[in-house]
């Protein structure tokens, strides 16, 4: 069976837009499949719409942007040098989140080494009545791989911690995505190092106010998919 | 800050080097990337926003995350690509936050600055010129689908808002944005030769 180079084009385009059929979505996946060169015409395709920033007129910003710009980064170096380790908190804060961490590293594999770098944002979140606790486990590819995730809805943020991934080849990027109504929609990307990612994710303003029913993370092929084509690897376990 | 090698012509300093310096505190790397890059980043936000006050706040919050959050990677992607990622996808957030009701699965400004592409020729070319082929290949696309990509580039307008608004089936629309970025990507590779 052979498939028109136009058809592909359009269908990669349709991908890079996010516009695609579930029908089309599938099409692409198993050409994808099939033709693992056509990852570079996806990048491609990619490129071209992000250099549609370029399009406008370039206008210098009056001057008062520059010099707001400059102070603020002086007023960073001097706070830098004046406090040469990470924002110190208080103590009674870090007794606490040292065991919320070490539980959700229990509860839910989190790599509570890690994890620890991220303990003021987890914390934070822990407070906020909106938050939500997920545990993923491995599928397909990947099942031996395992993590969990903290989103904080009305904060708009997430911890994710993940671990045991196959690594990922070019420009494969990891991607999250959040069920609702059946859809995924997309939450944030990541990439992983020695198959772990402890990363703080910024969720996506629409998913506020809608029902997540659960988390999927899939391989997807390029740098920045708005709909899932490459295989699942995470799935959350309710 | 240039640590000119004896001997060598002293060149324009690449982003990477500028980025380097920035990130090692020197003011004068500050300075010249913004002379490079906030004239571009100012006037895509004004494009989208249509406000200077709201793009010159933009601006200096995208210059700002250079240093704050280390939220750019000079490995995953060219400096440029990053900028007007950045810009365009907070724009678009601040648009949506001034009341604009767009569907969520129809959002465009899914694009985070995670991995702006690997860089290609077309980061080697001056930034002038790179708007230039922009703007020409932009041009040769029939007007119903550059207009269609322009208002979901600039103006996160969804699909079905186009439809309306041009009174066309959602299908219509949809090809107009596949077939106008298929002949955008067209445009820029011939104006690029055959690399990549």
């Amino acid at each position: 069976m052979t498939t028109s180079s136009e058809h592909i084009e359009e269908l990669i385009a349709g991908y890079v837009l996010g516009n695609l059929e579930p029908a089309e979505a599938e099409e692409l996946e198993q050409l994808l499949a099939r033709q693992p060169e056509l990852t570079d015409e996806v990048e491609r395709v990619q490129t071209s719409l992000g250099l549609m920033a370029y399009a406008p007129q370039p206008v210098s910003p009056p001057p008062r942007v520059q010099s707001a710009i400059l102070n603020e980064f002086q007023a960073f170096q001097s706070s830098k040098q004046a406090r040469p380790s990470r924002r110190p908190i208080p103590l009674r804060w870090s007794w606490a989140l040292a065991g919320v961490a070490a539980a959700l590293a229990l509860g839910f594999g989190l790599d509570s080494y890690r994890l620890r770098n991220q303990d003021e944002g987890v914390i934070a979140m822990l407070q906020q009545p909106n938050t939500r606790l997920f545990a993923l486990r491995g599928t397909g590819t990947a099942v031996k791989a395992s993590g969990g995730i903290v989103m904080d809805l009305d904060k708009q943020d997430a911890v994710l911690s993940v671990q045991n991934l196959p690594t990922l080849s070019g420009s494969q990027t990891y991607h999250l995505w959040a069920v609702v109504d059946g859809e995924k929609v997309i939450c944030g990307r990541f990439k992983t190092t020695g198959g772990k990612a402890v990363e703080k994710i910024p969720l996506p303003p629409g998913l506020y106010s809608s029902v997540v029913s659960g988390l999927v993370v899939t391989a997807e092929p390029i740098a920045e998919s708005r709909s899932p084509v490459g295989p699942e690897v995470l799935i959350s376990v309710l | 800050m240039n640590s000119d090698v004896p001997g060598q012509k002293q060149t324009t300093p690449t982003d990477q080097q500028l980025f380097q310096g920035l990130k090692a505190g020197q003011t004068s790397a500050l300075n010249a990337l913004y002379q490079r890059y906030a004239p571009i980043v100012y006037g895509l936000a004004l494009q989208i926003l249509k406000d200077s006050q709201e793009a010159e706040d933009m601006t200096q919050d995208i210059f700002i995350s250079l240093w704050k959050n280390d939220a750019y990677d000079p490995n995953r992607g060219a400096l440029g690509s990053y900028l007007t990622t950045l810009t365009r996808s907070r724009s678009i957030d601040k648009l949506r936050a001034r009341g604009r009701k767009l569907k969520f699965l129809e959002r465009w400004s899914q694009i985070t600055p995670l991995d702006t592409g690997p860089s290609s020729l077309f980061e080697q070319v001056s930034l002038q010129e790179r708007a230039e082929r922009v703007r020409e290949a932009l041009g040769q696309i029939p007007e119903n689908q550059r207009q269609a990509l322009e208002m979901v580039y600039f103006g996160g307008v969804s699909q079905v808002e186009i439809a309306q608004q041009c009174n066309v089936p959602l299908g219509t629309v949809k090809s107009w944005l596949r077939l106008g970025l298929v002949k955008l990507k067209q445009q820029l590779q011939s104006s690029l030769g055959n690399d990549k």
